[in-house]
């Protein structure tokens, strides 16, 4: 047990261990950069290709208009929800093991974010008119549609990245203090600039736990509500299978899910590549793994209710959507889904053995992650392939083009991750220091 | 025409005989001739591509071989309680004090919502730009916008003809008569299956077939309040 | 009095110091507690209900949050009210929908003004401070405190420290005179600017501009009316124009190509396109056109007049001197166009 006195002894080696990943650039972190950089070249080609010719080189046609790019989009946000989820919520319950995940979790949302806008660009039908989207007066006197849920989207989401920057970057204050007075270079006067001429004076403390103490409970509920409105984007459709009231509901966990997946595989990723096994310890992926069988054991019950219903009412366009799912042409998509968001992870997740498995918890996370993001496709393509005047029943399947550009995407996300891993520190030293003061005081 | 009757605005609407309709598609056609509809090609067709403001939907019942097909004109049906129109982010879908679906190509920048939300499938998606091999752009309709890729479009009753024809009544000082406004597809149609006025005026052809007792509207229990009347078939 | 230099006199102390008793000795030697700075790696206390000035943070959160639900009013409602379109049989003002923006935006303004008020609260503390010892984030607390460098109260500072068990205590002189504005937040500006005008290249799209709608004064299409002219052509087309009466003269055939469709074939002012235009066409038969001189009329020609567009870029200044003549020539019927003569 750690004396109050080794805590503060041992600091000199905290900062070491955590800057450590800013300081080296090896060539295997090189050729990663290199590697992603030529994914997202190719994305962005084809993206170009895209514009220049038009949204037909998607397989969309009518009447599946929303496909692949709406279902990334629905995923990059859900993904999003992690950083805010375990900053924010854990923060709220004074969670201690939540230290050493936040800045993994909070810089996982804001690429997401961006990553998620792409992938709006993407599908937009006349990209370089995006602009019409923005509320300012202008010479020809119309302003965007407000009742549109996608207005509310956009809105919420403008709201949530703003947000989610200022809630990554209040904490980082310090620490970018810390990373000047050790890192030199272009970056110094980066950090010297963004640390507002940080001293560390407890009359700033307290300012800055003030705002954080402010901004949690705020960005909990911005969080909240963020995914509820992507959510009424289908929810106020009439698209049979769309228009459900659970799904606003069903959305927030289903991020919350997907989230905690990602952030078990970045928790490993940062572990394993920069050895922190003394910081991200099994108890970690343990108590992530509980809250993923909190999330799975909801996102089922959400689910069962929702498709409980339709079964029973037996309405024929919900009925047709249930059963392309279950038996029909989406079939394999479907229980694969099944079994990688709600069977896999309440078998494998209830074994305590397993949940302290880092390497376990990281596939689990891929799982989760695969498995959520068919099942956005699965609730975007099929009700939309099964519209109420059957003689406009279809199907439909990804094309090369749009793979390429979501691979880019993909790309893009851990591309940024992995530069920005260069500027952060990976794990927030002053409160990973505040927490074991805190564990030797008790 | 006393002046309560001059002020009273239009509201544009149809009546689709099915009865009559024998699924001949020249409806089709002429709306593609009238509206600069641009060619699909064979292979996007086979996509599910091929724009049709106006299409006929065929259901086969009964097995071979007695088969018989029923068929149906279905267009966008200018709902009063158009799904399509508040789902638009940037207004390119409104309604018209005419009661017409409006749909404003230049403002549209392609988000698709709309084409999901309308129940009928009646709007189409430009997925590509236009393209007619001369000398087929001659013969455009210099009244219709071509639309590039990336706009949504559809049936707009002919608003072009519309529009015509009340800057023609105004000029004269008298309002619209009935039948005066013959959209492309009622105009083709060889049985008169189509009829298209005034549902504000009692005394409209449109008026008076849709208050018949065959009259319905399509998928009515979705609340969408439309201004197109089928007449049920009979035989 | 010009200001005095002050003195900044730090001590390092180990973590774990007692921060209390520390102070508690540092205002026995005469120093207020604003003078002294306790700098360390980790919050020492959990306190967090600050304020600027005399205002609590939270306040100013409430107020910014009732300002962001009135940003949402205005995007929801007031937009709504100022453009009332008619879209999908919803009101114009939707109650759901102004709750929801409001929602979003109140969110947004509080947290962002709570944020921006933490920058100057922060800015403006650390600004009195000089000195940041790069081992405090190694596990040290550093207390410095800043004194005038008259009288000895310095020296008692330094004491009442080493007393409490300072490992190091040093002084460095500030230096009196004003502090420039930060460095930083010229840098900040300077990233900014390039950031905002980064402009959007998107608006030199050309889609939608080719139309095979008719453009003013256009070129003729192979399915044009027979009589048609191509603007280019100022000279009679070999094509045969059906007419009643032959046109031998410039002036009747300019007229009929040029004025006709407004001014109507006997310049009554009944053209086809007249019962369009906002404004009838002159009536060129009238008292009026008789009190205008041939050199009026073709200053109406040429420069245009009210509703009438300028015809200098269409027609040669001849041109239009015929037409003017024939124009003259409509409202006095006893003066007969016949070429040459004079009637200025």
């Amino acid at each position: 047990m750690a004396t109050r006195d080794s805590v503060w002894n041992e600091m000199p080696a905290i900062n070491r261990d955590l800057l450590a990943p800013l300081l080296t650039i090896s060539a295997r972190y090189l050729a990663l950069v290199a590697g992603l950089a030529t994914l997202v070249a190719a994305g962005a080609g084809v993206w170009l290709y895209q514009i220049e010719t038009g949204i037909g080189q998607t397989n969309m046609h009518p009447p599946v208009f929303w496909s692949s790019y709406i279902a990334s989009f629905v995923y990059w946000i859900g993904v999003s929800h992690s950083g805010t989820f375990i900053s924010g919520v854990l923060r709220l319950t004074k969670a201690e093991w939540r230290r050493p995940i936040t800045r993994i979790a909070e810089l996982m949302t804001i690429i997401s974010v961006m990553i998620a806008a792409l992938c709006v660009f993407f599908h937009l039908g006349r990209v370089w008119r995006w602009y019409y989207l923005l509320p300012y007066p202008n010479q020809r006197q119309i302003w965007p549609d407000f009742r549109s849920p996608l207005m509310w989207d956009a809105t919420a989401i403008f709201t949530y990245a703003t947000a989610s920057t200022i809630y990554l970057y209040l904490p980082l204050i310090p620490d970018f203090a810390l990373a000047r007075d050790r890192v030199g270079g272009w970056r110094q006067r980066l950090y010297a600039l963004l640390c507002l001429g940080w001293k560390g004076s407890q009359q700033e403390w307290e300012t800055l736990n003030t705002a954080i103490r402010i901004v949690t409970p705020l960005i909990v509920m911005v969080m909240v509500s963020v995914h509820s409105i992507v959510g009424w984007d289908f929810g106020m459709s009439l698209v049979p299978g769309w228009h459900t009231s659970i799904i606003a509901p069903y959305f927030v966990v289903g991020a919350v899910h997907s989230g905690l997946g990602m952030v078990a595989i970045g928790l490993y990723v940062v572990r394993r590549t920069y050895r922190l096994e003394g910081y991200i310890r099994s108890e970690h992926f343990d108590k992530l793994g509980k809250l993923l069988v909190v999330t799975t054991l909801t996102l089922a019950y959400l689910y069962f209710a929702d498709q409980l219903t339709v079964w029973y009412g037996k309405k024929p366009d919900e009925m047709a959507i249930l059963h392309s799912l279950v038996a029909g042409p989406y079939a394999v998509p479907f229980w694969t889904m099944i079994v990688l968001i709600y069977v896999g992870p309440l078998v494998l997740l209830t074994a305590p053995s397993f949940r302290a498995w880092p390497a376990g918890m990281m596939l689990m996370g891929v799982g989760i992650n695969v498995g959520m993001y068919v099942e956005r496709a699965l609730i975007i393509v099929p009700p939309l392939t099964h519209p109420r005047l059957t003689y406009q029943w279809s199907d439909y399947f990804p094309a090369w083009s749009e793979l390429v550009i979501l691979a880019g995407a993909l790309a893009m996300a851990v591309l940024l991750y992995v530069l920005l891993a260069k500027f952060v520190p990976l794990i927030s030293i002053w409160e990973e220091k505040e927490g074991r003061l805190h564990a030797a005081s008790r | 025409m006393s002046d309560a009757e001059d002020k009273r605005p239009y509201r544009w609407g149809m009546v689709i005989d099915l009865d009559r309709c024998t699924g001949c598609e020249a409806c089709v056609v002429a709306c593609h001739a009238e509206n600069n509809i641009r060619i699909s090609g064979e292979a996007e067709a086979a996509q599910g591509r091929a724009i049709n403001w106006i299409r006929i939907e065929r259901y086969w019942e009964g097995e071979y071989p007695n088969v018989s097909a029923k068929f149906m004109p279905v267009l966008c049906q200018h709902c009063d309680n158009a799904p399509c129109e508040p789902v638009c982010p940037v207004y390119a879908s409104y309604h018209t004090p005419d009661g017409l679906n409006a749909q404003v190509y230049n403002r549209c920048i392609g988000v698709r919502y709309c084409g999901n939300n309308c129940p009928y499938v009646a709007r189409q998606f430009n997925w590509f730009d236009p393209h007619w091999d001369p000398p087929l752009e001659e013969q455009l309709n210099p009244d219709v916008s071509v639309r590039q890729n990336g706009i949504m479009e559809k049936c707009t009753f002919c608003v072009q003809r519309i529009r015509k024809a009340k800057e023609q009544a105004e000029s004269e000082g008298r309002r619209v008569r009935d039948g005066e406004i013959v959209p492309a597809c009622v105009q083709t149609c060889p049985t008169s299956a189509l009829v298209f006025g005034d549902r504000n005026d009692p005394n409209s052809r449109v008026s008076i077939l849709a208050q018949g007792d065959r009259g319905f509207h399509l998928l009515e229990s979705l609340g969408t309040d439309p201004a197109i009347t089928y007449l049920k078939r009979l035989s | 009095m010009p200001p005095l230099d002050e003195l900044e006199v730090h001590g390092l102390f180990s973590g774990d110091v007692d921060v209390a008793t520390l102070c508690e000795r540092l205002r026995q030697t005469g120093v207020r507690e604003e003078q002294i700075h306790v700098l360390s790696p980790i919050p020492l206390s959990s306190r967090a209900s600050d304020c600027i000035g005399s205002v609590p943070f939270y306040r100013i959160t409430i107020g910014a949050g009732i300002v962001g639900i009135g940003v949402g009013i205005f995007f929801a409602a007031g937009t709504a009210v100022m453009y009332p379109l008619m879209t999908g049989g919803k009101p114009i003002v939707a109650a759901p929908v102004v709750g929801i923006i409001s929602y979003e935006t109140m969110m947004l303004v509080a947290i962002v003004m709570t944020f921006l008020a933490m920058l100057v609260r922060i800015k403006r503390t650390n600004s009195t401070i000089r000195s940041r010892d790069v081992r405090v984030d190694d596990g040290r607390v550093a207390v410095t405190v800043r004194v005038t460098m008259l009288g000895s109260i310095a020296g008692a500072v330094g004491d009442a420290m080493e007393q409490a068990g300072a490992i190091e205590v040093q002084s460095s002189i500030i230096p009196s005179g004003r502090e420039s504005v930060s460095p930083s937040i010229r840098r900040a500006a300077s990233l900014l600017l390039p950031l905002l005008m980064a402009g959007f290249p998107s608006g030199c799209s050309q889609d939608m501009q080719e139309q095979p709608s008719y453009q003013a004064q256009e070129v003729p299409r192979r399915h044009s009316p027979p009589g048609s002219v191509p603007r280019e052509s100022r000279r009679l087309l070999p094509m045969p124009v059906e007419r009643n009466e032959p046109m031998e003269e410039a002036g009747p055939r300019l007229f009929h190509i040029n004025c006709v469709h407004c001014h109507g074939e006997q310049g009554e002012g009944d053209g086809p396109v007249a019962p369009f235009l906002k404004e009838r066409p002159a009536n060129l038969k009238t008292e009026k056109v008789r009190a205008m001189s041939v050199e009026a009329i073709y200053r109406a020609v040429t420069d245009g007049r009210d509703m009438m567009p300028s015809f200098k870029g269409e027609l040669s200044a001849g041109e239009r001197l015929e037409i003017a003549r024939f124009v003259a020539s409509l409202s006095r019927p006893s003066v007969a166009h016949q070429g040459g003569e004079e009637d200025r």
